[in-house]
């Protein structure tokens, strides 16, 4: 066979493509969605009761994907008296999942896929196809990682009322959480395991959380205009998760997965606690049902904080005015046609405790091999900050809502800007004081501000024509005020990948730097040896000092949804969707470039020869502010067209009301972008205020499209 | 509604019975299990002596055995076969400072060495008070220091210690060498104490021969060949001592932090090797079983190569030229007699003794005698001798270092770099590991790279 039959027949400097995820057998698949779900609710004078139950399939686009959901949902309430309420509700969802290996894993069908020269052979030994990496997808999807949980959620609200001015609320919760994660992995599959063994292992998390709600309400006129309603209540919070771990290496058999059968077997568990405590007083006072003000003053303590810490204390205050309701601004609004105009405005702070156990300083026990066997051994485990305070938020909120030409328009808009305080960042722990990892710290301020505007409209609502809609738009501007501590170094970089999120005093949270090469006068590359390098004799090809190139989540996100309905049975929903403002490190094309040769600019010969050095630069050498891109977007995420049978139809199924629904997902995008959704993220979504909002393209599955069609039954 | 006195009485009650119900049982309620670790201050306790003393080997051994790895292919002893571009970056030595695969397996590993071995050492004096001193666990404690210092000082161009500034390698390898001079007279006096066991005794000797060695290591590689010789004469000349005599680093199968990484790097069976010896000096290299390789190239991760075998300082050594794959469990002699000759060999310079011990190792390889060679000739070969009976333990990036430093002898690879996967064509012109982003990150006391 030759070594690179893609190439058999081809002209030199012909341009080989090839997505093998699409053309080559076995790439991905149209997954299977399955939905049904039951609702049934109902009561008395004293009693009411509803009861949900779902059933959800859905089937990921690689082989070894899928999640199954079931899910059972009850609430029931009880009046057994005038002054007394009792409300219990419980939940158990049953979900088992198997996912593939994603992301950066070598044994991933993405990173496979990503780094294939076409017609070339995998790099594995053993490998009878061409146009993958590492795995085949029938290799990849011999990785067998499922998960089975079990979540139970009980809750039980009592409220008594003993007089007409006192009400009292107590609320119990538990959240209960059991899984079951199997891997396996069978005989003679080094591809998956990197040996021959096979490999079974399980694990097992619990978690329980425990939530205990008081809250009591004094109801008071101070006069017949101006009426005082007294808050009190406390929150006590337990959680605890714990995992057990079992894995076993070396089956005699892909019959036999016990792990007890394994040749060589080993064990962990971890374990952790978080415990909290809030308590708060509230007052508010009502003005002729116009006016309302509220001030309100919380204390929190929480385990994780350090020995150097007692409580935290929250205060807040709000105030709203239906000012369309004062007799002197009447007629001003009606002149302009607006109903229930409120002003709102509201200033509070609110904290944010730390990880658990990040306050402390510890050890642990691992092992040293001596000449005789392996013996127990100290190790350095958390670095600790027994200085950690609550992450402190302080938010001010202005705005309004208004009803528009007699509820046929509305409008809700919203000026926010907060600040945060002693920010909770993970830092990296410096190896030269023996310990490793990362911390928490209270690293200075940082600034939130934007807008949320939301419209609302009905412009056209005819007897066989109706469009209804809503236009949402967000801006979001965050930055970094100050590192607080003098002593710490002016850039705070966190990012897997080297420096390419940073954190600067003045510039977004998190956002993109990048190294930018090196130019001429007449703009051609300056080079040291021919190449984008750094020597200390010669000096970088690039600028050393990292560019600022922009933020890493959306500063605006616009969405346009509308409603139109035709002969009152059929209508038509489509969502689009707009986020905009920031920036994607699409680091994939670094790897492809630079290990696998694969990127386009390496292998068109139409690309400027000129430009080659960038992209024939190592990962450290490489100036990473090519691979950051423009991620502005805008997406066809959601059409639907649903069709309502008409009464008398439904009516000989039995059913009081029946539709069907044919829906599209993630249609259609509009992007700069240079990979296939500027919107993946390889980390996850996380909150961008925690400090841990790592952003990057790499390996990242994009968001697949989804078609479905649904029927709808009531009775 | 009520009116006033009621209700301020019921939310006195209210609020009474809410702050009783709660607060009385909050401090414990706050106090948390956490069940995988022991508190710092717990530490300072003598209960856990053998823990504290297993805590300094525990570090030390795999902090070496990577560093011998890494360094192996930032220098000429291996090649990167592997396909991420971190590997890439530090077999051409350019490394940049967020390069997380030298920060994990070289600088962090060894700090975190440095620091358990100094901070054992410092509450073994508080707990044995004035018999530390004749103590055999405090001697291997500062025995570890004194290596994890050395290394840092070897590998790193420069490093902070606990958080301070940052220290040359001079600096480092004056603290190696108090560490190694407290050392000799703790296990010098453990030795000569009558109330020593005969365990302990032959304990606190073999900690004294590595005390002596490590000492002559750091003299010669600052220079001081004075000080080398009279350090490593009484190792060399001991006939007690067999020719063979280590101190190893132990590996084990048990748990992956036990593993030998070179098992991994070059024998990790069917596809995750990842060095190999193609595009070093020793790619021609036949015929010499200290470094030991099959004839015929093997798959690695990115592409074919020759991977070599378990040299001499590796308990798998098996004195064949094809040699014996590494395991999970072989250990590594990091201290020798061997190299305690080789010290005085280079510290005195060319004498009949010397020539006659050079001649001895070429003879190993098959290479013919030296017959009167120039002084240049003889250190040339005596180079090359101790790359090929070292190698792989440890010692090649600061031998090449102290060459240039000494010698003015640049034996480090230049020109064209050959790669398995797309890389700049040329060498970087890197010596020395810099100091990792993590360190820039967390110790306030340096400034920005």
């Amino acid at each position: 066979m030759p070594l690179y039959p893609g190439c058999q027949g081809k002209a030199v400097n012909t341009l080989l493509t090839q997505n093998p995820l699409i053309q080559l057998p076995g790439g991905v698949r149209d997954g299977a969605v399955r939905s049904f779900a039951a609702h049934v609710r109902g009561g008395g004078d004293r009693y009411s009761y509803y009861v949900s139950a779902d059933h959800n399939y859905e089937e990921g686009v690689l082989g070894n994907n899928y999640d199954r959901r079931r899910s059972l949902r009850s609430n029931f309430s009880f009046a057994p008296t005038e002054k007394v309420n009792l409300a219990v509700n419980a939940g158990i969802v049953d979900e088992h999942l198997r996912l593939p290996l994603d992301g950066e894993s070598a044994q991933g069908l993405l990173f496979s896929a990503l780094r294939a020269t076409p017609g070339r052979f995998s790099t594995l030994p053993g490998q009878t196809q061409q146009g993958w990496f590492t795995v085949t997808p029938d290799q990849s999807n011999q990785y067998d990682n499922e998960t089975s949980t079990q979540r139970m959620i009980l809750g039980a609200t009592a409220t008594y009322q003993p007089f007409q001015w006192f009400h009292n609320r107590l609320t119990a919760g538990l959240d209960w959480t059991n899984g079951l994660a199997t891997l396996f992995a069978p005989p003679n599959t080094p591809v998956l395991t990197g040996d021959t063994l096979g490999l079974t292992a399980q694990r097992v998390p619990r978690s329980t959380l425990y939530t205990l709600d008081y809250n009591g309400t004094l109801d008071y006129s101070v006069m017949p205009s101006l009426v005082s309603s007294t808050s009190f209540g406390s929150q006590v919070i337990a959680n605890q998760s714990q995992v057990l771990v079992g894995t076993g290496r070396g089956l005699g058999s892909p019959d036999v997965t016990l792990i007890g059968s394994t040749t060589t077997i080993s064990a962990s568990n971890s374990f952790s606690q978080n415990n909290s405590v809030g308590y708060y007083v509230q007052e508010q006072l009502g003005w002729k049902n116009r006016l309302f003000g509220t001030v309100a003053l919380r204390a929190d303590d929480n385990s994780s904080f350090g020995s150097n810490f007692n409580a935290a204390y929250y205060p807040k205050a709000s105030l709203s005015w239906i000012l369309s309701e004062e007799p002197v601004l009447k007629s001003v609004f009606q002149t302009l046609h607006a109903d229930n105009f409120k002003f709102r405005t509201a200033w509070g702070e609110a904290g944010r405790a730390p990880e658990p156990y990040s306050a402390t300083r510890t050890y642990t026990i691992s092992v040293a091999t001596m000449g005789s066997g392996t013996v127990s051994a100290l190790r350095t485990s958390a670095f600790g900050n027994p200085n950690l305070k609550p992450e402190r938020g302080r938010e001010l909120e202005v705005g309004f809502e208004t009803d528009l030409f007699s509820g046929r328009a509305g409008a809700d808009f919203t000026y926010y800007n907060k600040r945060m305080n002693d920010v909770l960042v993970s830092t990296a722990v410096a190896p030269s004081t023996g310990f490793r990892g990362s911390q928490q710290a209270n690293i200075g301020s940082t600034s939130n501000s934007g807008i949320e505007l939301g419209l609302t409209y009905s412009p056209v609502q005819l007897k066989n024509f109706g469009w209804d809609g809503r236009l949402s738009l967000s801006t979001n501007h965050n930055k970094l005020l100050s590192f607080g501590d003098p002593s710490i170094n002016e850039i705070v970089p966190f990012a897997s990948y080297g420096s390419v999120q940073q954190f600067r005093v003045g510039y977004p949270l998190g956002g993109f730097w990048g190294q930018v090469p090196k130019r001429n006068p007449d703009g051609s590359l300056v080079l040291v040896k021919g190449a984008i390098v750094w020597d200390s004799t010669v000096g970088p090809a690039f600028d050393p000092a990292n560019k600022f190139i922009g933020p890493s989540t959306p500063t605006r996100q616009i969405s346009l949804a509308n409603t139109f309905t035709f002969f009152r049975n059929l209508s038509l929903y489509t969502l689009f969707d707009h986020q905009g403002g920031f920036y994607n490190y699409r680091g994939v094309d670094i790897y492809r470039c630079a290990s696998s040769q694969n990127c386009r600019q390496l292998n068109d010969p139409n690309f400027p020869a000129s430009e080659l050095p960038i992209y024939q630069a190592g990962v450290s050498n490489a100036p990473h502010a090519v691979y950051i891109h423009k991620a502005d977007f805008v997406k066809l995420r959601d059409v639907s067209i649903t069709y309502t049978l008409p009464a008398s139809l439904a009516a000989r199924t039995a059913a009081s009301a029946a539709s069907i629904t044919l829906a599209g997902h993630n249609l259609a995008l509009w992007s700069s972008y240079p990979g296939p959704d500027p919107e993946v993220n390889t980390y996850g979504y996380q909150n961008a205020i925690t400090g841990s909002f790592n952003r990057g393209d790499i390996y990242a599955m994009p968001m697949t499209r989804r078609l479905t069609a649904s029927l709808s039954l009531t009775f | 509604m009520f009116n006033g006195m009621p209700r301020r009485r019921a939310l006195g009650l209210a609020t009474a019975a809410l702050l009783a119900m709660t607060t009385g049982a909050c401090n414990d309620f706050l106090q948390v299990k956490n069940p995988g670790a022991i508190q710092e201050q717990d530490v300072d306790n003598p209960a856990y002596i053998s823990l504290l003393v297993n805590g300094v080997i525990g570090e030390f051994q795999p902090a070496f055995s990577s560093t011998a790895l890494y360094s192996g292919i930032f220098t000429d002893e291996l090649a990167n076969f592997h396909g991420f571009s971190e590997n890439i970056d530090i077999d051409r030595r350019a490394v940049g400072v967020s390069n997380g695969t030298y920060a994990g397996g070289v600088y962090t590993p060894l700090q975190s060495a440095r620091f358990m071995a100094d901070t054992v050492a410092s509450l073994l004096r508080s707990f044995l008070g004035d018999s530390a001193a004749r103590d055999v666990r405090l001697a291997r404690s500062l025995d570890y220091a004194g290596y994890a210092y050395t290394l840092l000082a070897e590998q790193m161009c420069s490093a902070p210690i606990n958080g301070g500034a940052s220290e040359s390698p001079d600096q480092l390898f004056g603290t190696a060498l108090a560490r190694f001079n407290d050392a000799i007279q703790v296990a010098t006096a453990a030795s000569t104490n009558a109330a020593t066991s005969a365990a302990n005794k032959r304990s606190a000797d073999s900690l004294l021969t590595l005390a002596q060695i490590g000492a002559a290591r750091v003299s010669l590689d600052l220079g001081k060949a004075a000080d080398a010789i009279g350090f490593a004469t009484p190792v060399a000349t001991n006939p007690a001592l067999d020719s063979t005599w280590g101190f190893r680093v132990y590996h084990s199968a048990n748990t992956s932090r036990e593993y030998d990484p070179f098992y991994a790097a070059a024998s990790g069976g069917a596809s995750a090797e990842y060095v190999g010896i193609t595009n070093t000096p020793y790619e021609t290299l036949v015929g010499d079983p200290r470094i030991p390789h099959p004839t015929t190239t093997e798959k690695t991760q990115q592409g074919d190569a020759i991977v070599p075998n378990s040299p001499l300082m590796f308990s798998t050594y098996n004195g064949t030229a094809t040699g014996a794959d590494f395991t999970r469990d072989a250990s590594i002699t990091f201290a020798s007699k061997l190299e305690a000759r080789y010290i005085l060999a280079e510290a005195q310079g060319q004498n009949a003794t010397n020539l006659a011990f050079l001649n001895s190792r070429r003879a190993i390889g098959g290479d013919t005698p030296l017959v009167a060679p120039t002084d240049a000739d003889y250190m040339a070969a005596l180079r090359e001798q101790r790359a090929r009976d070292l190698y792989l333990a440890g010692y090649r990036l600061g031998d090449l270092r102290r060459y240039i430093r000494l010698y003015k002898v640049d034996l480090f690879q230049t020109g064209t770099f050959k790669s398995p996967v797309p890389a700049p064509p040329t060498f970087g012109d890197q010596t020395c590991w810099p100091i990792p982003q993590a360190e820039y990150t967390g110790n306030h006391n340096l400034p920005s790279p």
